[in-house]
This record gives structure tokens, C-alpha cells and sequence, in this order.
């Protein structure tokens, strides 16, 4: 019977085991994650989990009965070390798990700052990290972000609504333009504004004092900001030291086909590690977004199992974020022939999403979902089955009030 | 064949609603409505891909 072995615990590597099963799969399925926790569901780990109060439950994607009705043999704590493709075995610390469909899905690890990590600052990429954040949070720090990008104006946002002064140093003139495009991008910067957050852009940081833990935030234009708490939000790296010097083709992430096939045998790759190349546009692309790691998981374990009737992975690149009761949604590549800004912060639009819905649900337009384009664009790319040259002709934009209490609603959801 | 919502852990993003929109729909106010929360058991697969799409797992279908 088939061994089949994903690496990754968290999002992407469990949806690969639940799809493994759910295709009928009955062979072994060995689960490897590097840190000790049950999977997790990381988006919360900045936006609920921080909230006041007592810490929320810890937002596990199943308990452990669920789990073990997966007939999974889970390896937590167990990062692997190395992978052998010519014997087709992945190498733990003292171990060797044979493959013969493997997916990989270790995701990517938060950036740090050049030089020493003092006590008191932190990334955020893990639950160990965002107990750390919660913890100075609670004890009233005065907050630094470093990074005006989701995470950063995520936690910004928690400890604005704390009541905490924060100070989000960022070294683009304006924050966003990579990720959401020009039209959007100051749109997100004024919220910070809106909300009070000292927003300094077009300024680095320098250094970072202290006398055994950080007391100082120094930029370089030579302002001092006092700081307990620094939170670094500078991005993330596909984590794949493991596979250095496997003959994996590496290249900021694996690199796979529109399968997310490797060109080594059986080996696959979902999430935020895998750079695949995308049927919908033709470029390899490595996105880092809750939505493509869930789907390209599933579809990895189905495509490693069955690689005879593999299909394509045309997802179209999907995300939110919550800054100040606000939910940001984006859908699309900025880097298309329009942007269209269907919501924008004070300007309330009396919606929880005001995405236009398509028009085949009623003759007039009504705020949608605006998954509803994504996943218009897989079905047609999906019946099509070819390569459509420019589906994505449009990103769409839209900050948006929560719907009131959904985040004290949110603040339990696991 | 029942959808289970829990609200508490609902927050509103529509995803159910786009992969099941004659079952799911998020109204301007908001809240998620369960449009058919007894469905036919023809409806199961992607039923169970619409709860899988939930990000908060607010979502679940009970026998």
C-alpha cells in the first residue's frame, strides 16, 4: 500500500491528509510538523487571538479524537531534517519515513531583524510568538511595529484596541503597494491615520536598544522611540533549508508545475512554500494566503496519489485582513489591467462586504463575496481546461466594517 | 443531512457562499443565512466543500 507522507502541520499539510482520505486513500499517512502544537489556524494569531481579556481558546483546526480519526501518525515537534529523493525517504533527527507520494508543506518562517533578538522583540508567525505579543500587550507595552504590512497593522490594530499607544515604522513611502497595488494601498494607510496609529513611512530602523531587553526603537532619521514591545512584520521566507542540497529545485519556494508536481517523482508541494506555476497566467507564482494554501493542499494530496488524472491548481489569489474593525478583502492580482475599489474606509457603506455580486443572481447589483469571482474564474478555467491568457483581468478592493460583534464573536472562533 | 452554523465563530466572509450560493448568503447586514439547512443528501459533496471553505470552521453538516 502507498506510504504517504506530508511534511507541514499546519493549514495546507492537513487539508492534504484530510483529501488523502477523503479519495479513498487507506495506505499509511504520516503527518511531520516542527512545532509541538496540534495544527493550528494561524490568521487568528493576530487578529482575535490578541484581543483583551482572558487568552482565547487556542484556534486548533481539529482535537485530537478528530485527528486520530484520520488514522494519521502524527510526528509533532519532529522538523525534518533533510529528504533523500534517490531513496525516496524524508529524514527526521534520528529517523528516516520512505515515501512513495510525498507532499510539502512547511510553509514559510517569519523575517527577522540583522543582529541580536532581544528579549521583548518578536515576529509573528507562530502560537509561541503570538502568546509572547499577547503577553507584552497585556502588560501595557508601549508598541513598536516594525513593517506596515497585514501583520504589523494587525497587531497595530490590537493594541489600539487596548488603548495602547502604538507607533508602526514603515521603510516604503507608502505601506502595501506589492501586495494590494497603488489604488488600495493609501487607502490602507489611512486607516491607520484614522484610527490615531502614528504611521511613520519612508524611515528604517537603526537599531534596537536596551540593557537585556529593548527599551529603544532607533530609525534612521534619528528619532528615539521608547518601546516594550517590537513587533517585526517584514514579511515571510519559504521554509525550505531542509531541502538544501536535495536536488529539489529550489528558487524562493519549491518549484512545481501547475500540478504542484516537483520534477522529482511522487514529490509535491502546497502553500506558502511552493512557487507553482500558474496555468490562469503562466508566471510562477508563490502566494501566501490562507485560501491557496487550504486548496493547494487538497489538491497536492489528490494530484501525488493519482498523478494519472492530476489536475491544475487555477486558484485566483484571495485575502482578508482586520484593522480596526475593518475587513479588508482583496481578490485578484493588482498587477492586472484594472483595480476596482468597491469599498473604501469612511465611506461606510452599511455593508459587511460591499464586493459586487456577479449578475446572474438577480438583475440588480448587490454586495457579494467576492470568492464568487475566484471561483467563476476556476470553473471557466476548469471547463476550458487550457490556459486562459488573462482571466484576472481584475482585482478587486474592499475595506469594510465588521459586522457589529463579530469581533467578539470571532475573539472564540477555533 | 443538517448545516450546523455557529454563529459565534461565523465571521461573515462569504466563503460558503461562494462555493454553495443557493445555500449560503451573507446579507448586507452581515449575518450569514443558512438558506436550506436541511438538504438532500445529492448535495453532500459540495456541501462539505463549502464547510471545508470556511476559514473560521463556523461550518459543519451533521447526519
Amino acid at each position: 500500500m502507498d506510504r504517504f507522507v506530508v511534511v507541514g502541520a499546519s493549514l495546507a499539510g492537513l487539508r492534504a491528509v484530510e483529501a488523502a482520505r477523503k479519495a479513498g486513500h487507506t495506505g499509511p499517512i504520516t503527518l511531520v510538523g516542527a512545532e509541538e502544537h496540534l495544527p493550528y489556524d494561524r490568521p487568528p494569531l493576530s487578529k482575535a487571538f490578541l484581543a483583551g481579556g482572558p487568552e482565547p481558546e487556542v484556534p486548533h483546526h481539529k482535537t485530537a479524537d478528530e485527528l486520530a480519526a484520520l488514522d494519521v501518525d502524527l510526528r509533532l515537534g519532529a522538523p525534518a531534517t533533510g529528504l533523500d529523493l534517490e531513496a525516496r525517504e524524508v529524514v527526521l533527527d534520528g529517523e528516516r519515513l520512505p515515501y512513495d507520494a510525498l507532499v510539502i508543506a512547511t510553509g514559510a518562517s517569519a523575517r527577522h531583524l540583522p543582529g541580536e533578538r532581544l528579549p521583548g522583540v518578536h515576529t509573528l508567525r507562530t502560537l509561541d510568538d503570538a502568546r509572547a505579543v499577547r503577553a507584552g500587550l497585556d502588560a501595557g507595552a508601549r508598541t513598536v511595529i516594525v513593517g506596515a504590512g497585514f501583520i504589523g497593522s494587525e497587531v497595530a490594530s490590537a493594541a489600539h484596541a487596548r488603548g495602547l499607544p502604538v507607533t508602526v515604522v514603515e521603510g516604503a513611502p507608502v505601506p502595501l503597494v506589492r501586495a494590494v497595488g497603488e489604488h488600495a494601498a493609501p487607502l490602507c494607510a489611512a486607516l491607520h491615520d484614522r484610527y490615531g496609529t502614528d504611521l511613520r513611512c519612508g524611515v528604517g530602523v537603526a537599531a534596537l536598544e536596551g540593557d537585556g531587553r529593548v527599551e529603544t526603537v532607533v530609525l534612521t532619521d534619528g528619532t528615539r522611540l521608547p518601546a516594550d514591545l517590537v513587533v517585526v512584520g517584514i514579511g515571510a521566507t519559504p521554509a525550505t533549508e531542509w531541502l538544501e542540497g536535495s536536488g529539489l529545485g529550489l528558487d524562493d519556494g519549491v518549484l512545481c508545475d501547475a500540478t504542484l508536481a516537483t520534477a522529482a517523482p511522487g514529490v509535491y508541494a502546497a502553500g506558502d512554500v511552493a512557487r507553482w506555476t500558474s496555468p490562469v497566467t503562466g508566471r510562477p507564482v508563490r502566494v501566501e494566503h490562507w485560501t491557496s494554501a487550504a486548496d493547494q493542499g487538497a489538491l497536492a494530496a489528490r494530484n501525488a496519489l493519482a498523478p494519472d488524472a492530476a489536475s491544475q491548481c487555477t486558484g485566483v489569489p484571495y485575502f482578508w485582513s482586520d484593522w480596526y474593525g475593518h475587513k479588508l478583502q482583496m481578490v485578484g492580482e493588482h498587477t492586472c489591467d484594472e483595480v476596482e475599489v468597491v469599498g473604501e474606509p469612511g465611506r461606510s457603506l452599511g455593508r459587511a462586504v460591499p464586493l459586487r455580486r456577479p449578475a446572474r443572481r438577480g438583475a440588480h447589483p448587490r454586495p457579494a463575496r467576492p470568492h464568487h469571482e475566484a471561483a467563476a474564474h476556476d470553473r471557466d478555467a476548469a471547463r476550458a481546461g487550457t490556459t486562459r491568457a488573462r482571466p484576472c483581468s481584475a482585482a478587486r478592493w474592499s475595506a469594510s466594517p465588521c459586522r457589529q460583534g463579530a469581533d467578539q464573536r470571532a475573539s472564540r472562533a477555533g | 443531512m443538517r448545516i450546523v452554523l455557529d454563529e459565534s465563530k461565523c465571521s461573515s466572509l462569504g466563503m460558503c457562499e461562494s462555493v454553495a450560493p443557493d445555500f449560503f448568503e451573507v446579507g448586507d447586514d452581515g449575518a450569514l443565512a443558512v438558506l436550506d439547512s436541511t438538504p438532500g443528501d445529492e448535495h453532500r459533496a459540495l456541501l462539505e466543500e463549502a464547510c471545508a471553505a470556511c476559514p473560521t470552521g463556523a461550518l459543519t453538516l451533521e447526519d
